[in-house]
């Protein structure tokens, strides 16, 4: 009671007074009509109006209360309009206690009323309350749909409660919980939350002022702050809590309410009771809505969620009468669905709803937190970050999918790198296996992967080329496999031919690690013959790297000779076979069979070594020479490692004995089989033997088609020092015609080995001298001037050649000009050398071209 | 700037200049300019942006003791400029500083004057000269189309002992005699003063016209160098310069052609040569002044016609003026097709007009013919078609494209 009292009194009347008069303005203001008439109706009939408000309750289908109040409701009906002048009144008698809770606190005693003379004993609260809901009717009209909802729980409510405040609150609640109720009854506290109640009132008396300024509700914004503002200004007074949760509700309702603008706008053409009706049935729920957040807000922790949602979920179903109702609801979805835009906006703000939501509801207690700036960014931060395209985003709703999406993005490029790591894992692992190092090496040669992808670098320290090699190998001892030989099949050390270079390359990389040397020296025995092989069959070619490589060679021989393995007769397979088997060993498609037959029959070489040395060499025509170039690029990176594995090997090669090799074979194979390709699943299971050189590689460096190869080759005496010199991954570079520097340059960067090759197959070259150079450069630039002019031009005039612009006076901007030489101009005369601005500027100035600087000029 | 030059025409006039005051001879100043005379009333504090060294109003008022005219382009100009008033550091003087040094010193020690040029400070006449004959001397600013203009005997004077003393002579050709140094009208190259000096494009005009209708009226000319035939819109088309030569060739046929008869191959630009179907000599710089006006200075070249066609009209207004009303003129002024539209309704309306555009027909060929020496007969028409109806365009246009 005292409670009720209170709120009654003071939050209606405040409340009322400043809302009838603001909306009034609103209705002049507003664009709607009928709702000033309606508006101007309310004033005229006062008093019964107050009491009409239960009737709402009958509008609401509140049949206890409708029975009690039907007489009144029926007058109130058709008196809203003055029951709304009666608030006027309302809230001129109290202008000074203001409480929005208490406005829909009136309401339910209004319902209630009929129910509960004692909470109307007190006249003000009476009219107040009348007012109250007549504006919580008008506005939830307006404003929400769920206003009706509300008002049926309340209608509901009645039934359990009679208490008149918090039956306001309670018919939100009312349906879903008694314990509303019972709160509603524990008067002294729900006081309290009354007061907060009483912000909702005022939100209400926000709705009512749409009521009655059915027209602005689209102003609803403006209006509900300007309410919340005044609200909170008065309340203050009363709560602060209250004033605070108004605003925030006032916002909600705003948005709410524009949606029930919309509907009222169409209903309220009706005469006003109808339109009350139905704007109060959706205003019911809206305002229980309204109600239910306000109490959250202020007792969030009092009023309970399930009320709540029952109410919005009672509300959806009354809302939708009409069929603009439905379908302005769909738009206002704020109003209809209330939950989720509530929840919205409160959860933006504040947290308290969490109690509504489960989710939220171990959060739930700590009902209105405005997270602190560090809470909200640890929560920034726990929130998965997903990156994709709108569409992406868009389309995958749950953001696992995206996840999994990135998680399988991830483990494929792990698996990439896995790929050759884990090749070379397995691999070290298996042969290691036998030996403890297995873990260690695991490790290690992860940490390898890690260390190459960085920077190259083995553990040691040294540079890791071998990928390279091994990738050549892999595809031929593919080839080999396959097409190979029976003899391949003993799991003899011969292994090499067969060897997967993979395994090689990973036994490299051990040994170099410093696996167990058994191990290693097995697997750096393979490696080492498979790079023999290769090198050998670029030192063979170019004798002079065998001499350089004894230890190699003494492995390779005795392996060859072993090995064995009978080439197989490229001669008989198909055009298709052989290009099959070319792109296997991972050269582009060759044109001519007998250029595929021969690179194959070199491929078949390098990787399980010359059966006949001296055969191959004397039979190496250029084409093989071409293949062993090729071979011998790809395998740059491998020679540095094979030699400083070289000596290890050696040494290892003493320690190791052959029976090692079987043990790391067994093991390797299933190993493999898991890891490897499937590729490298066919050779391994074929091949008995562990070392597999890597096929790693393959993806990254663009192999060089032997038709490059030999271009490269016919093209300069020096190409073959530069094919020997850049390694793999300058391949593309090495395309591109490079001025004599640099391959210079590039050439002395090469390891030791390579250059030696590079000499072997280089001798010869002369390399030009800069000064012959630059003197050529000067006519050749003045060629080039010449060569373009003569090039069909689709516009001299817009676009002046060079030659036209320097006959024209035009001065030459030396950036420009020295750009265009460069890129295009030498390329014209096949002038592959590249020229500098100062080379340029003395060219200009011997032939007295006008020129400068781009820099130094001002337009 | 290099966009930028491209847009831009070879300047009408451009020079570097040596400016000596008439109170103290001893105090010179090196600068540049397109416009010689505007640069001197500055100078002089007659307008204003005046160089700071010659603020003093005691050394005013200044002359300008010569000029180096020629510069094909601003930048070509400064760099001049630059290297004239840099010579310590210019690259150009440098190399041949040495052996000027060396001829410096020997001619010093006959003349007694090492002390003034072995000093550091260059900055007497004499030491000047030196500098601007070693430029024009140099590598980079030999073969360039520049001349020396000499407004001043006693400048010349000391200019032409040096030049004897020095072993390689300058090419008499580079340089002009002007002012007092010659008889007026001795020298027809003379302008008298720096005034006179013709500063814009108006020795042009002829030229442009000619070429203008030339390459507009003739699709069917042909390069008679290379048989191909000429696309003036999208090629580089050279026009002899003589009025009465039709000959239009392709940029590069022609400097192909001028460079065959010269001997040193390595020339990348021609200074002049015989046009293959007049047979007359041609200068290379007029041409690519033509070529780059009409070619980047549209606006320029009508401005140009324009201003042409006006004092042509002024002209054949005072000779015919009795008949007609300039403002009448004014509409008369539009190019070919607008003239014959204009003309239905002329006809229709006012006989008057009518007797004026055929007049003006008239009027405008036999002042070609007389004044540009235009053959009359094959180039009846084309001026009216160049003309273009800008009545207020003015010289200033023109101006502010170089």
């Amino acid at each position: 009671m005292t409670s009720s009292v209170d709120v009654i009194v003071l939050t209606s009347s405040p409340t009322v007074p400043p809302r009838l008069p603001s909306p009034v303005a609103y209705e002049t203001e507003a664009t709607y009509v009928p709702q000033p008439a309606v508006a101007t109706t309310p004033r005229v009939p006062s008093p019964s109006s107050l009491f009409v408000p239960p009737s709402r309750s009958r509008f609401f289908d509140a049949p206890a209360r409708k029975q009690d109040t039907t007489n009144k409701k029926r007058p109130a009906k058709k008196a809203t309009a003055p029951k709304k002048s009666k608030r006027a009144p309302g809230p001129s008698e109290t202008p000074s206690k203001l409480s929005k809770a208490q406005g829909t606190t009136a309401h339910d005693g209004k319902e209630q009323d009929g129910d509960n003379g004692q909470k109307k004993a007190a006249k003000p609260r009476a009219p107040r309350k009348p007012r109250a809901k007549p504006k919580a009717q008008a506005e939830s009209g307006t404003l929400k749909l769920s206003g009706k909802v509300t008002k049926a729980g309340k209608t509901e409510d009645p039934g359990l409660k009679p208490v008149k405040k918090r039956v306001g609150r309670k018919p939100t609640a009312v349906q879903s919980t008694p314990e509303d109720c019972m709160e509603k009854t524990g008067l002294p506290t729900p006081s309290n939350a009354l007061g907060k109640d009483e912000v909702l009132n005022l939100d209400e008396a926000t709705r009512r002022r749409r009521d009655w300024t059915p027209p602005p509700e689209t102003m609803s914004h403006p209006i509900s702050t300007g309410c919340a503002q005044r609200t909170v200004a008065e309340v203050p007074d009363t709560s602060n809590k209250a004033g605070f949760g108004d605003i925030l509700t006032d916002y909600t309702y705003s948005r709410s309410g524009s949606a029930t603008a919309e509907l009222r706008a169409t209903s309220e053409g009706v005469p006003t009771k109808r339109r009350k009706i139905d704007l109060l049935e959706p205003q019911g729920p809206s305002r229980a809505s309204h109600s239910k957040e306000i109490l959250d807000q202020g007792d969030s922790s009092s009023t309970t969620s399930s009320g709540r949602l029952s109410a919005r979920k009672i509300k959806p179903q009354k809302r939708f009468t009409t069929l603009t109702a439905r379908m302005t609801a769909q738009y206002g979805t704020e109003n209809t669905e209330d939950e989720p835009g509530d929840k919205d906006i409160t959860q933006y703000i504040v947290k308290r709803d969490s109690n509504r939501n489960s989710k939220t509801k171990a959060k739930a207690q700590q009902s209105s937190v405005v997270l602190s700036p560090e809470a909200a960014f640890q929560t920034l931060d726990q929130q998965d970050v997903i990156f994709g395209t709108c569409s992406q985003l868009e389309r995958d709703d749950s953001p696992e999918t995206l996840r999994e999406m990135q998680r399988a993005f991830r483990m494929s490029e792990d698996l990439a790198f896995q790929r050759r790591a884990g090749i070379g894992d397995l691999a070290t692992s298996e042969p290691s296996m036998t030996s403890e190092d297995a873990p260690d090496l695991m490790s290690r040669s992860q940490s390898k992967k890690k260390l190459w992808s960085v920077a190259g670098r083995d553990m040691q320290g040294s540079l890791v080329q071998a990928e390279v090699v091994e990738s050549l190998d892999l595809t031929d001892s593919s080839l080999g496999n396959n097409t190979a030989n029976p003899a391949q099949g003993d799991s003899t050390v011969r292994a090499m031919s067969n060897a997967p270079s993979d395994d090689d390359w990973l036994d490299l990389d051990n040994g170099k690690a410093g696996l167990s040397l058994a191990a290693k020296a097995t697997n750096i025995i393979q490696a080492t013959t498979a790079l023999k092989s290769n090198l050998t069959l670029a030192s063979t070619s170019k004798k002079a790297a065998q001499e350089t490589q004894p230890a190699l060679r003494e492995i390779e021989q005795p392996r060859s000779v072993s090995q064995f393995a009978p080439m197989p007769q490229y001669s008989g397979f198909t055009d298709a076979e052989l290009s099959k088997q070319v792109a296997a060993y991972g050269f582009k498609s060759v044109k001519g069979r007998k250029k595929m037959i021969d690179l194959l029959q070199k491929c078949w070489e390098s990787k399980f070594g010359k059966t006949d040395m001296s055969a191959l060499v004397s039979g190496e025509t250029e084409s093989a020479t071409n293949s062993i170039v090729h071979t011998v690029q790809k395998t740059v990176m491998p020679p540095k490692t094979a030699s400083k594995s070289k000596g290890i090997a050696n040494a290892k090669k003493s320690t190791s004995t052959l029976a090692k090799p079987p043990r790391k074979t067994k093991i390797a194979t299933p190993k493999k089989s898991k890891q490897l390709p499937p590729n490298d699943a066919q050779q391994l299971p074929t091949s008995s033997y562990i070392d597999i050189e890597e096929i790693q590689d393959s993806e990254d460096e663009p192999l060089l088609s032997p038709v490059q190869v030999q271009a490269y080759y016919t093209k300069s005496s020096s190409a073959s020092t530069q094919l020997a010199t850049s390694p793999s991954r300058n391949s593309k570079a090495s395309n591109r015609a490079r001025s004599p520097q640099a391959r210079k340059t590039a050439s002395s960067k090469i390891s030791p080995v390579t250059e030696r090759i590079k000499r072997d197959t280089a001798i010869g070259t002369s390399e030009p001298t800069s000064d012959q150079n630059m003197k050529p450069l000067l006519t050749q630039i003045t060629s080039a001037v010449r060569a373009q002019s003569r090039l069909p031009q689709a516009n001299s005039r817009a676009r002046p050649t060079w030659h036209e612009k320097i006959l024209m006076f035009d001065p030459i901007m030396l950036e420009d000009f020295t750009a265009w030489l460069n890129v295009e101009g030498l390329g014209l005369v096949d002038e592959d050398r590249e020229v500098n601005t100062t080379l340029v500027r003395d060219w200009c100035e011997s032939k007295g071209i006008c020129c400068g600087w781009k820099k130094n000029t001002s337009g | 700037m290099d966009a930028h030059d491209q847009t831009k025409p070879i300047p009408a006039y451009y020079c570097c200049y040596l400016l000596r005051s008439t109170v103290r001879h001893a105090s010179l100043y090196i600068g540049s300019t397109p416009n010689p005379s505007r640069r001197l009333s500055q100078h002089n504090g007659d307008t204003k942006g005046g160089a700071k060294r010659t603020s003093r109003d005691r050394l005013r008022p200044w002359e300008m003791a010569l000029v180096v005219e020629g510069f094909t382009s601003r930048l070509g100009a400064l760099q001049f400029e630059w290297a004239w008033q840099h010579p310590e550091q210019s690259r150009h003087i440098s190399t041949d500083g040495q052996d000027m040094k060396a001829e410096s010193q020997a001619s010093s020690s006959k003349c007694g004057r090492t002390k003034t040029r072995a000093g550091r400070s260059r900055r007497s006449l004499t030491a000047h000269l030196e500098d601007l004959h070693s430029l024009l001397r140099s590598v980079y600013f030999a073969s360039w189309p520049l001349r020396v203009r000499f407004f001043r005997a006693d400048v010349h004077r000391v200019w032409r002992i040096w030049n004897e003393r020095v072993n390689t002579p300058l090419p008499n050709e580079k340089v002009l005699l002007d002012g007092d140094c010659v008889a007026p009208m001795e020298n027809a190259t003379a302008a008298g003063t720096v005034s006179g000096l013709p500063v814009d494009y108006t020795n042009l005009e002829g030229y442009l016209e000619k070429s203008k209708f030339l390459l507009e009226d003739t699709t069917d000319n042909e390069c008679t160098l290379c048989k191909a035939p000429i696309l003036p819109t999208r090629e580089q088309i050279v026009v002899c310069s003589q009025d009465e030569c039709r000959g239009a060739h392709h940029l590069l046929c022609l400097s192909d052609a001028f460079l065959k008869g010269t001997p040193d191959s390595d020339i990348a630009v021609p200074i002049s040569g015989a046009c293959p179907i007049c047979g007359c000599v041609i200068q290379w710089t007029l041409m690519m002044q033509e070529l780059s006006l009409r070619n980047r200075g549209e606006n320029a070249v009508l401005a140009i016609l324009d201003k042409k066609a006006r004092r042509d009209r002024k002209a054949r207004a005072a000779e015919a003026s009795s008949r007609r009303h300039i403002a009448n003129e004014a509409e008369v002024m539009v190019n070919e097709r607008d003239h014959q539209t204009h003309q239905h309704s002329e006809n229709a309306s006012m006989d008057d007009d009518n007797l004026l555009s055929e007049d003006w027909y008239e009027g405008l060929d036999h002042e070609s013919d007389t004044d540009h020496r235009v053959p009359g007969n094959g180039i009846a028409s084309p001026p009216s078609r160049l003309e273009i109806v800008i009545e207020d365009s003015e010289w200033d246009d023109a101006e502010i494209i170089e």
